[in-house]
């Protein structure tokens, strides 16, 4: 069987897969702890059985008993020179056993080991393990392959590429297990497993284990929106429970098979089950699968890319591809990656991202590094932390392979021109990854002039990557926007050009800032383009997505040309934005006072000395500014907490501006109004035998900004120095933290020994993550639940 | 035993942000706060450097306060021993994301920076010891034994810290450059240890 046979199997009708093996293998003797793939290879009949049953109930693929036939998996049981021995020939035998009967699909698992960028094996190494087991079942004269039980995408995409690469002709099944939180262990959603999966050439994908139906045929029905291939789904019989000793699952052959309608309107073609069925479950299944018709087809949505946890439909919403991470034009930047360094990567990454890029276009292009090591460094380190999608930027084949190579998800490729050596030499890796290619209408004579002539170049590139395999809905134009300053042309025949794909539903995308350069006003002449494009139909640009003005373009051009669904997005950016606006309206017109405030409300630590200047040279005094401004605005920042409209980060933050301002007016506070705000001592102490101090160091930052004089005794402090302090610095406010249940006792440990001394003037509080208001009753102490609470119990033990 | 030289964690957003105080729907971030604290979240996230490694231990019996492994040692703690009445082994985990997000947190003049790490570190550690553990859960199904869905940690209810040492010991946690103190604690400070039933 080749991928255009199984394309055709799928196509005439429900295809059935097997049941469990595992457990029927134990039914039939197999005992714990061996290798599963030794035992049936000792005892070869076992599997023929099994097979038997199943072929019998219906299914038109059996999987052969090779889950764990990888050389890792078998090294556990100390095999893994037999791979080929064993694994080849349980192929061999279940082929003969099977006949015509029934097609034999090599089983392939996971091999127990993360793999790199987020594990510790080499995603290389991973391919050629995979690469090696596929070998195997293929001397064996397996039939197909099932990828099965991935957990992991980069491991389901290094076992995909090595059977490819082993076996590039024959159909490779995919499934993975989604947890019911909806994503795989490893946080990929449904979609962007598929999406990532079915670009790298999966012939079919889906689910297995994990879930009983009902819960599959949620995931299932989310891949449908993007599936051009059949989809899986291959659930356990329901949930496991335990009885007598032994799990057992919730849904019996029956009722298994009632679910196949709900997996099949969900869109499920292929069908079987894992753990817990049995040859009477697919019986079952297969016998309502003859009553029920196939899914209709539909028409999935072009141009997706994907990362590991999610997926961005390019023009679904104007799509903004954030430029920054490029080298040109930024010499701090260029200085980094000459040492090797990619910080500042990072940091582009995060502030593109928190702007409302969806895309983050990655370039390494700089004279004296290693590209193609950069880039794969690059997106080694991004995938990490980053859940946005990547566009791969480069002109150089080999940078571009390393990038898609061990990029776990769909990337966009930035650019394939129509030229030859670029057509010949970046289009066959583009189609080989499956990338999202942005077409660059640029030909061996040059840039085009007219539209038409780009048009002629946009044909050439699709109908090449055609020939590899790849749709032309997966083909971004790039409009090829030149500078208006050196030809006055160049935005008319750019829009043209986005015009003419517009009619023709192809997607469009352009380097915004092109147009502007050498021009005044570069961010003026960008907007009116963008807007002027976007009418054209342009779906996406690579743009720096930190200019606030042109991402409110974007959202109302979304909402103007119906792509924003009850304008939803636009309206909520616009409730963001009015306040914004009020914001910047007051700014202008901010009274000094009111300036120091919102500095304190904004954390704003680092203006704020500047703002009391202005405020004092208007005449305000430093008194006023810190009992009328201040202090008030501290207090709010305290009640924004409290409501949870602030979180923690921004009380610090007003917390250190309100510190700041303080000891900037400090000298010039008279004595009378430093007198009326004497501060009030309070210790503060992490336990005895507790380390954790990250609590109180929090909670002795925002004391002080509330006017307490904070002695802060440091972590793992004995009760003795505590009291010993408080007799020392006639302290009567005592702050204890502690983290443990362990350690929590130290508190009551020292409160007790105050009384035994008879220091019944002194006052407990207490915090800490095990610590309730319960115990701190019970030990006679305030307890706070955060800073916030430690600021209303001293202030009520001091009457403030 | 299994080990994890590296374990593929996805950076706890929601979790990291909800142990700082955040909610969800009534917390207001403007773009520039946004930035700066995803900025310090990333770069926190950066230095975690998850890995660890669980073993299965056979139980003899379950006890009103404790169980007896079939090796003799007795994991004392009534509470979770109420959780595990017809186990039949023991799971036992660990995991650390290194020592270098909490050198971060020790080392920064900013408080704000310092609180950020402690949260990264400690949510990226919880979310470690879930992915091992779902891992675990999967490994398991397929040698027919299910692994119970709670854990048990010492330091919680009445288990109490030394049974870190067995952790220790059994996983031998010295390989990962992990360390016990005196009152048990384990370093680097970010490490997750627990037990759980199987059936």
């Amino acid at each position: 069987m080749n991928r255009s046979d199984f394309r055709e199997l799928c196509r005439r009708g429900f295809v059935v897969l097997d049941g469990a093996t595992g457990t029927e293998l134990i039914k039939r003797g197999m005992p714990s702890g061996v290798s599963p793939e030794l035992w049936v290879y000792e005892h070869p009949q076992s599997i023929c059985d099994i097979h038997d049953a199943y072929i019998a109930a219906g299914s038109n693929i059996v999987y052969a008993p090779t889950f764990g036939g990888n050389r890792l998996k078998m090294a556990e049981f100390g095999i893994e020179g037999r791979l080929h021995e064993i694994v080849s020939s349980l192929v061999r035998t279940a082929k003969e056993n099977a006949g015509e009967r029934a097609l034999v699909f090599g089983d392939i698992a996971p091999t127990g080991r993360f793999v790199e960028p987020f594990g510790d094996l080499p995603f290389e190494e991973a391919v050629a393990v995979f690469r090696e087991a596929a070998q195997a079942m293929l001397d064996g004269g397996v039939d197909g392959f099932a990828i099965e039980t991935m957990m992991d995408i980069q491991e389901a995409r290094a076992a995909l590429l090595g059977v490819r690469e082993a076996a590039p002709e024959l159909p490779v099944i995919v499934t993975m297990t989604f947890e019911s939180s909806g994503r795989t262990l490893t946080g990929s959603t449904p979609e962007a497993a598929l999406v990532t999966l079915q670009a790298l050439g999966a012939d079919a994908f889906g689910c297995n284990c994990s879930t009983g139906p009902e819960e599959m045929a949620k995931a299932v029905s989310a891949m449908r929106k993007y599936a051009r291939i059949p989809l899986i789904a291959k659930p356990n019989a329901g949930l496991p429970r335990l009885e007598n000793g032994r799990t057992l699952f919730s849904l019996d052959a029956v009722d298994f098979g009632k679910c196949a309608g709900v997996l099949t309107s969900a869109g499920a073609q292929i069908l079987g089950g894992c753990c817990g069925t049995t040859p009477e479950h697919i019986g079952e299944l297969a016998g309502q699968l003859k009553t029920l018709a196939l899914p209709e087809k539909n028409t999935p949505a072009g141009a997706v890319v994907s990362s590991v946890s999610g997926v961005c439909e390019t023009g679904k919403s104007f799509t903004v591809i954030g430029e920054r991470i490029n080298p040109t034009g930024k010499k701090a930047f260029q200085a980094e990656l000459r040492e090797g360094k990619l910080d500042m990567m990072m940091d582009f990454a995060v502030q593109q991202s928190s702007a409302g890029a969806q895309i983050l276009d990655v370039n390494m292009g700089l004279s004296g590094i290693d590209e193609v090591q950069m880039m794969r460094k690059a997106v080694s380190r991004l995938v990490k932390s980053i859940s946005l999608p990547l566009c791969v930027d480069s002109t150089d084949p080999d940078t571009v392979e390393a990038a898609l190579r061990i990029y776990p998800g769909r990337a966009l490729l930035n650019s394939i021109s129509a030229e030859r050596v670029r057509l010949e030499k970046v289009l066959p890796i583009a189609a080989k990854y499956g990338a999202v290619i942005i077409a660059l209408p640029l030909t061996d004579a040059g840039i085009p002039a007219t539209a038409a002539e780009r048009m002629q170049a946009v044909e050439k590139i699709i109908s090449e990557a055609q020939k590899y395999g790849c749709y032309a809905e997966d083909i971004i134009v790039d409009a090829l926007i030149m500078a208006v300053a050196s030809d006055p042309l160049a935005a008319k025949t750019a829009l043209e050009v986005i015009g003419v794909c517009s009619s023709r539903k192809i997607k469009t995308v352009c380097g915004l800032s092109n147009v502007s350069f050498g021009m005044p006003d570069r961010t003026l002449l960008n907007r009116t383009f963008l807007g002027l494009a976007m009418g054209q139909g342009l779906t996406a640009a690579i743009a720096n997505p930190l200019f606030a003005d042109l991402m409110a373009m974007v959202k109302a051009g979304d909402a103007l040309l119906d792509r924003d669904p009850k304008m939803a997005e636009y309206t909520r950016f616009a409730a963001g934005n009015q306040s914004g606006k009020a914001n910047e309206t007051v700014a202008a017109v901010v009274s000094p006072d009111e300036a120091v405030r919102n500095c304190v409300l904004q954390g704003d630590d680092e203006r704020i000395t500047g703002k009391i200047d202005l405020a004092l040279q208007a005449g305000f005094t430093p008194e006023q500014l810190l009992n009328d401004i201040l202090i008030p605005a501290i207090t709010t920042v305290g009640e924004k907490y409290e409501k949870k409209e602030f979180f923690l980060p921004q009380l610090i933050s007003g917390a250190d501006a309100m510190s700041r301002g303080t000891a900037y007016l400090e000298p010039l506070l008279s004595n009378s109004a430093a007198g009326e705000n004497g501060l009030v001592k309070i210790i503060l102490a992490t336990v005895k035998g507790d380390i954790h101090d990250i609590g109180k160091n929090i909670v002795g930052t925002v004391l002080k900004n509330y006017g307490f004089e904070v002695i802060d005794l440091g972590k793992d402090v004995p009760p003795e120095v505590i009291l010993d302090t408080a007799a020392a610095q006639n302290v009567k406010i005592i702050g204890l933290s502690a983290l443990m249940t362990t350690t929590m006792t130290a508190m009551r440990e020292t409160v007790e020994l105050a009384r035994k001394r008879g220091l019944t003037d002194l006052n407990f509080i207490v915090g800490g993550a095990v610590v309730d208001e319960n115990f701190a009753r019970e030990i006679g102490a305030f307890y706070a639940a955060d800073p916030m609470g430690a600021v209303q119990s001293a202030r009520r033990i001091c009457g403030k | 035993m299994t080990d994890h030289p590296q374990l593929y964690v996805t950076l706890p957003d929601r979790d990291i942000f909800l142990r700082l105080g955040g909610n969800l729907t009534r917390t207001q971030v403007s773009a520039a706060e946004e930035i700066k604290y995803r900025t310090s979240v990333v770069r926190a996230f950066e230095l975690c450097r998850p890995r660890g490694r669980w073993e299965v231990f056979k139980v003899k019996a379950v006890t009103g306060d404790g169980i007896l492994l079939d090796d003799g040692f007795f994991v004392r703690s009534g509470d979770f021993a109420a959780r595990c009445a017809g186990i039949t082994h023991l799971w036992c985990g660990a995991v650390t994301v290194g020592v270098l997000v909490s050198n971060l947190r020790d080392r920064t003049e900013s408080t704000v920076e310092s609180a950020i790490c402690d949260a990264v570190g400690s949510e990226s550690a919880d979310e470690a010891m879930n992915v091992m553990f779902d891992f675990a859960r999967q490994q398991l199904l397929r040698r027919g034994m299910g692994l119970d869905k709670r854990r048990y940690s010492p330091g919680y209810g009445d288990m109490g810290l030394e049974l870190q040492e067995f952790f220790f010991d059994r996983l031998q946690l010295a390989e990962l450059d992990m360390s016990l103190n005196e009152r048990f604690f384990m370093i680097p400070e970010k490490s997750v240890t627990a037990f759980a039933g199987i059936r």
